[in-house]
C-alpha cells in the first residue's frame, strides 16, 4: 500500500506553491497593502485558515489508526 | 421495491409547493435585470455564502459523494475540504476585477479583457457546461427518484425543471438566493440527520468508529489507485480543475458574488463557504456511505447493496416515515438549488452576450422579457440533455468525464487574464481553441494521458484529463503570448491584478477609498425629492465624503440586504444627526420602509 503520507504531501506542496504565489502577486501589485492593519488582518486570517486544514489533515491521517 | 409512505410523498409535495410559493414571493423585488441577474448587489455576506454552498451541493452530489463513501470511507471528503487554497487570488484579485469593473458575465470579461472573437468562443464554451450541468443534475434526481418510487427518470426531470423554471422566470437572482439559503439549511440538516439516526442504529460513535477499518479512516485514497477513486486524478479532476471551475468560470458563482453588497463581504462569504460550510457539507453528503459500510461490517445492511443506492438504501434503513420523506425532499432541494443557479447563470449570458449584442440599446423591460425566456428554455434543454448522460456507466464518470474535458481552457485564459498583464489577445483565442481540440483528442485517444499516468492504470487515466488540459492550455498560452503583441494596460482597466487600483476609481467615479471601513450608523429615514445627506457628525463616523458610495439597508439584519440600495453621498446636512434624508425614488428602488431604522455603511 501507498503511505498515506504521500496523497497529503503531493496535494498541500502543489496548493503552497500555488498559495504563496498567488499571495506574493497580489502585494507586489499593491493589491493589499501590509502597512495597514485590516489588510494585515485578512492575510493572518487566510494563513491561519490554511495551516488548519493541513493540521487538520494530518490529524485525521494521524487518528485513522486510533 | 417502491421505497417511502403517502405520508413521504405528501412531504416531498408539500416540499414543491412550499418552494415554488417561496421563490415566486420574491418576483416582486424584481425591477430590472440587475435584480433579476444580481439581485440588485444587496445582499448580506451569510446570505451569499449559504446560497454558494446551496448551490455547490446538487442532487447528485449526495448519490455521488455516498457511494463513494461507502466504497471508499472518509476519502469522499477530500474534494470539499480543500478550496482554501484559491482564497487569495479570489479575495485579493478575482473579486475586485469582477466586482468594480461591473462585468455581467466571464463572455464580457473576455471581450473587454481581449476582443469580441474570445467572447463568442467563450459563449460557445460557458453555454455547454452550464446546459451541460443542468442536464446531470436531472439526471441524478432522476436515478434517485426511480430507485425510490420507480418513476420514469425522464418525467421526474421534467417535473423538476418546471419548478425551477416557474420561480425563476418570477423572481430571477433574488429568488435563487432565498430558497438557497432555505435548501441549503434543509440539505445541511438531512445529512446531519442521517448521521445522528445512522449513529442511533448502530449503537455508539464507538462502535461506528470500531467497525471501520483504518484504510477507510484516511482522509485521502491511496495514491494512484484503484483507478476509479485515485487521489492523483481526483487531485487534478475535482480538488484542482472543478474548483477553479466553480469560483472562476461558473457564471451562477459569479453572479452570486456580483449579487454581494460589497467586496468586503464577498471576503467574509468565500470565509464562510471554505472554512465552515464546505466541511459541513462534505460531512452532510457522505455520511450515508460510511454509515452504510459500518452498517454491512455489523450485519446491518445487505452486503449486495449498489453503491449508487446507498443513499437512499441508508436512509430508509434507519428512518420512520415522514422522515423519510424530509430526507428525500432535502435531496431535491439539493438539485433545485444548484438548477436554479445555473438556469439564471444562462439568462445572464443569453441576454448579455447574445440578445445585447444582435437587439442592442432596447429597454431595459425588453432584455427583462427575454431573460425569463431563456430561463425557460434552458430548463427545457437541461431536460432535452439526461439521455446523453444516462449513456454513461456511472453518475461519478458522467459527472467528472463532462467537468474536465470541457473547463481547462477557460480556466486557463481567465487566469492568466487576470494575472498577466503580458497575456495577449492571439493567446487567449489560441488556448481556447486549440485547448478545446486537445480536450476532444483526449476524449477520442486517450493514450496521449498515459504519460501522465502517475503509475495510475489505463482504466482510471480519464481523471488525469484535467491536468493534461491544464498544461496543453498553459504551454499554448505562454507560447503565443512570448510570440505576440501585449495591450496597452491603459486599455484594460480593472481587468488585470495591476490595473485593479484604476477599476476601482472608474467604479466610484473618484479617488477611491477603501481601506478605511469606518463604523456602521444605525439612523432613521427622512424622505426627500433626490440623493442622500447625513449630518456631519454621521459622515465622520463613516469615514466617508461626498462622493463616497453608501449602502443603506432595512435595520433587520435577518433580511439579508433583501431591503436596500446603494447611493453616493451627498453634501451633509446641518441637521439632527441620527436622520438621513434620502431621495423617494432611493427609497422606493430599495424597498426600504420609511418607518423602520437602516444601517448605513461605507463602501469605498
Amino acid at each position: 500500500m501507498n503511505s498515506p503520507w504521500l496523497p497529503f504531501i503531493y496535494q498541500y506542496s502543489i496548493f503552497t506553491i500555488f498559495f504563496i504565489f498567488t499571495t506574493m502577486i497580489a502585494i507586489k501589485k499593491d493589491v493589499i497593502s501590509l502597512s495597514h492593519p485590516t489588510e494585515r488582518r485578512i492575510l493572518f486570517e487566510i494563513i491561519t485558515g490554511y495551516l488548519f486544514f493541513i493540521v487538520f489533515h494530518a490529524s485525521m491521517i494521524i487518528f485513522a489508526g486510533v | 421495491m417502491i421505497k417511502g409512505t403517502v405520508l413521504d410523498f405528501a412531504i416531498i409535495v408539500c416540499y414543491f409547493l412550499f418552494i415554488l410559493g417561496f421563490g415566486t414571493f420574491f418576483g416582486k423585488y424584481v425591477k430590472s435585470t440587475k435584480d433579476f441577474f444580481f439581485g440588485g448587489q444587496r445582499f448580506s455576506w451569510w446570505l451569499i455564502g449559504f446560497s454558494c454552498v446551496a448551490t455547490t451541493v446538487g442532487s447528485y452530489s449526495f448519490i455521488k459523494y455516498s457511494a463513494v463513501a461507502y466504497q471508499y470511507g472518509f476519502s469522499s471528503t477530500m474534494t470539499y475540504l480543500n478550496d482554501w487554497f484559491i482564497l487569495p487570488l479570489f479575495i485579493f484579485i478575482w473579486l475586485p476585477i469582477i466586482y468594480y469593473s461591473r462585468i455581467t458575465s466571464i463572455p464580457e470579461y473576455f471581450e473587454k479583457r481581449f476582443n469580441s472573437t474570445t467572447r463568442t468562443i467563450s459563449v460557445f464554451i460557458l453555454l455547454v457546461y452550464l446546459l451541460g450541468y443542468i442536464g446531470i443534475n436531472l439526471y441524478t434526481i432522476g436515478v434517485a427518484f426511480n430507485a425510490m418510487f420507480g418513476w420514469d427518470v425522464m418525467i421526474t426531470a421534467i417535473l423538476i425543471s418546471f419548478v425551477c423554471a416557474v420561480y425563476m422566470h418570477a423572481g430571477g437572482q433574488t429568488s435563487v438566493i432565498m430558497t438557497d439559503l432555505a435548501q441549503a439549511l434543509m440539505l445541511l440538516s438531512a445529512g446531519f440527520l442521517v448521521f445522528f439516526l445512522g449513529i442511533e442504529k448502530i449503537g455508539s460513535i464507538s462502535a461506528f468508529w470500531k467497525s471501520l477499518p483504518y484504510e477507510f479512516k484516511l482522509p485521502f485514497s491511496p495514491f494512484n489507485k484503484p483507478p476509479d477513486f485515485n487521489f492523483v486524478g481526483i487531485f487534478w479532476q475535482d480538488a484542482f480543475g472543478s474548483s477553479m471551475a466553480f469560483y472562476f468560470m461558473n457564471q451562477g458563482i459569479l453572479m452570486r458574488f456580483l449579487s454581494v453588497r460589497s467586496p468586503r463581504d464577498g471576503r467574509k462569504a468565500m470565509f464562510l463557504v471554505c472554512l465552515v460550510l464546505m466541511p459541513l457539507a462534505a460531512f452532510a453528503v457522505a455520511n450515508a456511505g460510511w454509515i452504510g459500510r459500518s452498517m454491512q461490517n455489523l450485519g446491518l445492511l445487505s452486503n449486495s447493496t449498489d453503491p449508487n443506492h446507498i443513499f437512499v438504501d441508508v436512509a430508509f434503513g434507519i428512518t420512520k416515515p415522514g422522515i423519510f420523506g424530509f430526507i428525500m425532499a432535502a435531496l431535491i432541494a439539493a438539485l433545485m438549488s444548484t438548477i436554479d443557479t445555473l438556469i439564471n447563470g444562462v439568462a445572464a449570458i443569453g441576454v448579455n452576450d447574445i440578445v445585447k449584442k444582435f437587439v442592442p440599446d432596447r429597454e431595459d423591460t425588453f432584455y427583462l422579457k427575454w431573460a425569463r425566456t431563456i430561463s425557460l428554455a434552458a430548463a427545457v434543454i437541461g431536460v432535452a440533455l439526461v439521455p446523453l448522460f444516462m449513456q454513461f456507466k456511472s453518475i461519478y464518470l458522467a459527472h467528472g468525464t463532462f467537468i474536465a474535458a470541457v473547463t481547462p481552457p477557460m480556466i486557463v485564459t481567465i487566469l492568466f487574464g487576470i494575472l498577466w498583464k503580458r497575456y495577449t489577445t492571439k493567446a487567449a483565442i489560441y488556448t481556447l481553441v486549440i485547448g478545446s481540440i486537445a480536450m476532444l483528442i483526449s476524449i477520442q485517444w486517450p493514450s496521449v494521458l498515459t504519460l501522465l499516468s502517475h503509475g495510475v492504470a489505463p482504466e482510471g487515466l480519464q481523471y488525469l484529463r484535467a491536468l493534461y488540459g491544464l498544461l496543453v492550455c498553459t504551454a499554448v498560452s505562454i507560447v503565443i503570448t512570448v510570440l505576440s503583441k501585449e495591450k496597452e494596460l491603459s486599455n484594460i482597466p480593472g481587468l488585470v491584478v495591476d490595473t485593479i487600483h484604476e477599476g476601482k476609481v472608474l467604479f466610484k467615479g473618484g479617488e477611491p477609498d477603501d481601506f478605511d471601513e469606518g463604523k456602521i450608523i444605525h439612523c432613521y429615514i427622512a424622505e426627500t425629492s433626490e440623493g442622500v445627506s447625513l449630518s456631519t457628525k454621521m459622515m465622520e463616523y463613516l469615514q466617508a465624503k461626498p462622493g463616497d458610495i453608501l449602502y443603506i439597508a432595512d435595520e433587520r439584519w435577518w433580511l439579508g440586504g433583501l431591503r436596500s440600495i446603494h447611493a453616493k453621498a451627498g453634501t451633509p446636512h446641518q441637521g439632527v444627526d441620527n436622520v438621513l434624508f434620502l431621495g423617494s425614488d432611493l427609497i422606493t428602488q430599495g424597498n426600504l420602509d420609511i418607518n423602520r431604522k437602516v444601517t448605513v455603511i461605507k463602501i469605498i
